[in-house]
């Protein structure tokens, strides 16, 4: 069931990218974003659906490690936690395992990991292999909007992302108008993961 | 003068209708090169057990006739996609184009219209166990997911639809990776990239030239990448392989046998004058034998042109009859003509015999061979016995060629009989050797000298992509649409076993894309389940959807038929499994494997056909058909020596097997001495075998009809190194199955020759 994850994510790779930003945006980025091997922090994530008067609203935190991937974990209001790394990608919720997706059987694995590796520690030498983009850069901070070249074939209409030192926020926008919009905070940066996270990602 | 008259008006007509063929021929020529065929698909018989299962073949193969596909691969992604963009840079203006998108959307909206039928058996057997409480929180899950999914929440609140669509991706191990495709194979990543030929590029010329670009630009990516992988993949580049090893057979066996074939006239007759009108006759058999294998074939495949060539060699031999004919001859032209006829004819009448088997094969290449072959000869005759008595100066004088030959005869006639003895004992001795140390070989593939890199590529290339097998399948027919899509599922479900077990990897049928309306049905059931509707109910109180949308949720749709998908690009793409034509009852489905090389799994995939269901195995139906022709020939050229011994004992009695023996040795030992070299017998070699018979006999005939003239002894012993010019040369060919004929013929031909002297009567030569 949970493959939506992964097609969100296929689908966005689907999206079709043509470098055609200018050079010193994703210079500037990534030597703002800095290169940190692991980062954590906190999210607020608010979906908007259309045709859905409820905005679905969930936080929880998150793990990035340019070794390991992304621990992804919802606390409110059901507890969700998502792992995707080189290998695999797992969905537990309270009652245990809803899904695992192997790299050996489903190859997009490793793309899917390397393409939320790359949204969440700014990763611009990828994104610019797979988006279009247009954005600006000061010294306040930055913005950028991914676009997929051809907008029929994939559900995606884009992908915002703004931040300084950090990433602060990213809102997906998919074909059908529905938003996934994601604020960060309290991001710590660190140079290697603590022997509990280590734990977590298994 | 009557005769004469006629004579004379027959010999016009026929070069008036030369000169006029040859006329229209230069003003078309282009239009006759562009029948040149160098697809390999054109080497598949025509005759088919299952004409539903050719239908199937033939569209792999037209859609294959227009496609490649190039892999990039290196160890690391980034690589390959920065070689395949230099790669795509460097293709730009070739009159190739990438295959149009597949409309994925258009799709998905399609199947939304039909989801309640759609539910993958593990969801089924979910929907029909797990309590309320999991369908309510699988909802909730896939609502507060990270992102969305391809089919929106609040049509597919479950996923169900979701995981149908997910489940049929997996067909293909290709995956979208921004604007390139990928695929990951032994241990490294590889970029795809599928390229459709464009229309304008049809003629052989046009096709090589694509190909050389190609190879040039894939050879320029992998100088600039070092350790770049590059697998290539398609009928274009065997094509074009293939058009170029036969073009250069054809030059070098066109070389080879022209030169012979003059050297050999220029020697016997010391003059350059016969070897011009030698030179004519052979371009008039070509002009007839190109213009009728134009007429009666849509494509001409490039390898009867290879065997062609051999048409030098056996058209010069008629001109070679009566050229030797001539030497110190008195008789007018046309008393000789009145004494050649009867032996010239019957020498086109056994060759002809001996073509005219190969048009009785379904093998449409060998019948061009054929047809391509008699009417050069024919065309050839016709001139000799047409035109020759009217050309001037056609006398020439004996040269001490004919000493030579007649040297030989005696070396071989005083041979004393202890040496006969012996020689003719272990003849015996290796007929027999060679009647048992036959290796056969009926395999489809001597027909073409395909490249082995190519072929390693193509292989490399369907395992990597997971390209189902063209040549081995099932067929499934039945009456009506949905008992062939019911019986499809039940091989389906047999065929998921052998997936587990390991025998195949996968196979691809049209029900993982519309399954049968009853699957459709359980489905459906499964779908309106109590618990999921109770869980939507919850789901709509919590999210705020309208008691319409549970309504939508829970309902029964329309089954999806294939009538849904028609007007959708994938119906097309499809159409390698889907098959309903008015032109036959019934409706077909193709079910195709991919992974299948072994012999065991073979052996049980075949065991799976039944009523209604065929196991198609192409390779092996090609190689039986190749035996059983192979074994047909063997007993026609059997019972042919016995006609022809019976014949010839009416006429000449004791002496019969004086004109039989020679080409029945020449045959055996001529085996023998093809698998002392490992070389082995296809079904070319006995088409070989049978044209040595009626080739071999003649020269018993004629040396029994007349033992002492000694023009006759050189007259056959010309056109024996005559025939041996033209059929040995094609030993020199890399098709294997030219190089087997010509090989056969080559030793077959110089024995029978040896055989015949050795044979003869014991008569003096000085007539």
């Amino acid at each position: 069931m949970a493959n939506a994850f992964v097609r969100l994510l296929l689908a966005g790779l689907v999206c079709f990218s043509e470098a055609t930003f200018a050079e010193s945006l994703p210079n500037q980025i990534e030597s703002m974003v800095g290169s940190a091997q692991t980062v954590r922090g906190k999210f607020v994530q608010i979906k908007v659906m259309t045709g859905i008067s409820k905005r679905l609203i969930s936080d929880g935190n998150f793990i990035v490690d340019k070794g390991q991937g992304v621990l992804w974990v919802t606390e409110k209001p059901i507890y969700q936690k998502l792992r995707v790394s080189n290998s695999g990608i797992k969905i537990d919720n309270k009652g245990g395992n809803l899904m695992t997706l192997d790299a050996r059987s489903e190859p997009s694995v490793r793309y899917i990991n390397e393409l939320v590796l790359a949204v969440f520690s700014g990763d611009m030498n990828v994104l610019d292999r797979l988006f279009n983009y247009t954005g600006e850069a000061s010294s306040k901070g930055w913005v950028i909007e991914l676009t997929p070249k051809s907008v029929s074939s994939a559900p995606f209409k884009k992908i915002s992302m703004t931040g300084g030192s950090a990433i602060s926020r990213i809102t997906f926008t998919s074909r059908d108008g529905d938003l996934t919009d994601i604020t960060f905070s309290e991001i710590r940066p660190a140079a290697s993961l603590t022997k509990d996270e280590v734990l977590q990602f298994q | 003068m009557k005769y004469f008259n006629s004579s004379k008006s027959l010999a016009i007509s026929f070069l008036a209708l030369t000169l006029g063929l040859l006329a229209w021929t230069i003003f078309n020529f282009s239009n006759i090169t562009t029948h040149v065929d160098s697809n390999i698909f054109s080497l598949l018989p025509k005759s088919d057990r299952n004409q539903i299962a050719k239908e199937f073949i033939d569209r792999i193969g037209k859609s294959g006739e227009k496609s490649l596909v190039i892999l990039i691969g290196s160890d690391s992604l980034e690589s390959s996609l920065a070689a395949e963009k230099y790669f795509k840079d460097l293709t730009i203006g070739l009159p190739v184009a990438s295959p149009s998108s597949e409309d994925y959307l258009g799709l998905l909206s399609k199947l939304n219209n039909h989801k309640s039928g759609l539910v993958t058996p593990e969801d089924i057997s979910k929907l029909n166990s797990e309590p309320s409480s999991y369908w309510f929180e699988r909802s909730n899950a896939l609502a507060y997911s990270l992102g969305n999914s391809a089919v929106p929440w609040k049509d597919d609140p479950f996923g169900l639809l979701n995981d149908w669509v997910y489940k049929l991706g997996k067909v293909t191990k290709v995956r979208p990776y921004s604007d390139s495709l990928i695929v990951e194979g032994e241990g490294k990543s590889y970029v795809v990239i599928p390229l459709v030929i464009s229309d304008s590029v049809s003629s052989i010329s046009s096709q090589n030239d694509l190909a050389d670009n190609l190879n040039n630009a894939i050879n320029n990516t992998k100088g600039k990448f070092p350790g770049l992988e590059v697998v290539k993949s398609g009928v274009v580049f065997l094509a074009s392989a293939t058009s170029k090893s036969v073009e250069r057979d054809i030059s070098l066996i066109g070389l080879v046998s022209s030169v012979l074939a003059l050297t050999l006239i220029l020697i016997v007759f010391r003059s350059l004058y016969a070897v011009g009108v030698v030179l004519i006759t052979v371009l008039i058999a070509f002009l007839y034998a190109v213009l009728a294998a134009f007429l009666f074939f849509p494509k001409i495949y490039i390898l009867t042109i290879a065997f062609g060539t051999s048409l030098i060699g056996m058209s010069a031999d008629y001109c070679l009859y009566w050229l030797t004919a001539s030497i110190d001859d008195q008789k007018n032209t046309f008393e000789r003509r009145r004494y050649l006829f009867p032996g010239m004819f019957l020498a086109l009448i056994t060759t002809a015999m001996g073509y005219l088997l190969m048009v009785a094969t379904p093998f449409t290449v060998l019948s061009q061979m054929a047809v391509f072959s008699v009417v050069g000869i024919t065309a050839a005759w016709l001139t000799v016995i047409l035109v020759f008595p009217f050309v001037k100066g056609l006398h020439f004088k004996e040269s001490p060629s004919v000493n030579l030959i007649k040297d030989l005869e005696l070396l071989i006639s005083r041979l004393p009989s202890k040496v006969r003895l012996a020689v003719t004992f272990s003849m015996i001795i290796f007929s027999l050797y060679g009647l048992q140390a036959i290796k056969v070989d009926d395999d489809l593939r001597a027909m073409a000298s395909l490249d082995r890199d190519l072929v390693a590529d193509q292989v490399k290339a369907s395992g990597i992509l997971g390209i189902p097998s063209p040549s081995q399948f099932y067929v499934v027919t039945t009456p009506s649409e949905q008992e062939t899509l019911e019986k499809t599922e039940d091989l389906a479900k047999k065929l998921d076993k052998q997936v587990a077990d390991g025998l195949i990897s996968g196979y691809q049928a049209i029900t993982l894309y519309v399954p049968s309306i009853a699957s459709q049905k359980i489905a459906s059931e499964a779908y309106i389940s109590t618990n999921k509707q109770s869980a939507s109910k919850s789901i709509a109180k919590e999210f705020g959807m309208s008691s319409q949308w549970v309504k939508g949720q829970n309902k029964v749709d329309q089954p999806l038929t294939i009538d849904d998908l028609r007007g959708l690009p994938i119906y097309q793409k499809l159409s390698y499994l889907w098959f309903d034509s008015s032109l036959y009852s019934g409706k077909s489905a193709a079910v195709m494997l991919t992974g299948v090389n072994s012999v065991a799994a073979v052996k049980v995939l075949s065991g799976l056909s039944d009523d209604g269901v065929s196991w198609i195995n192409k390779t092996q139906e090609i190689s039986e058909l190749f035996g059983k022709y192979r074994t047909l020939f063997t007993l026609l050229i059997f019972s042919g020596y016995l006609l022809t011994f019976l014949i010839v004992f009416i006429r000449y009695k004791r002496d019969a097997w004086r004109a039989i023996a020679p080409p029945i040795f020449a045959t055996l030992i001529s085996l023998g001495v093809l698998s002392l070299l490992g070389e082995s017998v296809s079904l070319l070699s006995v088409v070989a075998f049978a044209l040595l018979l009626g080739i071999g006999t003649d020269y018993g005939i004629f040396l029994l009809q007349y033992p002492g003239d000694r023009r006759v002894l050189l007259s056959i012993s010309v056109a024996g190194l005559m025939t041996l010019i033209s059929f040995g040369s094609l030993a020199f060919s890399s098709i294997p199955a030219l190089h087997s004929f010509g090989i056969a013929l080559l030793f077959g031909v110089s024995l029978s020759w040896l055989l015949t002297l050795f044979f003869a009567r014991q008569v003096s030569l000085n007539a």
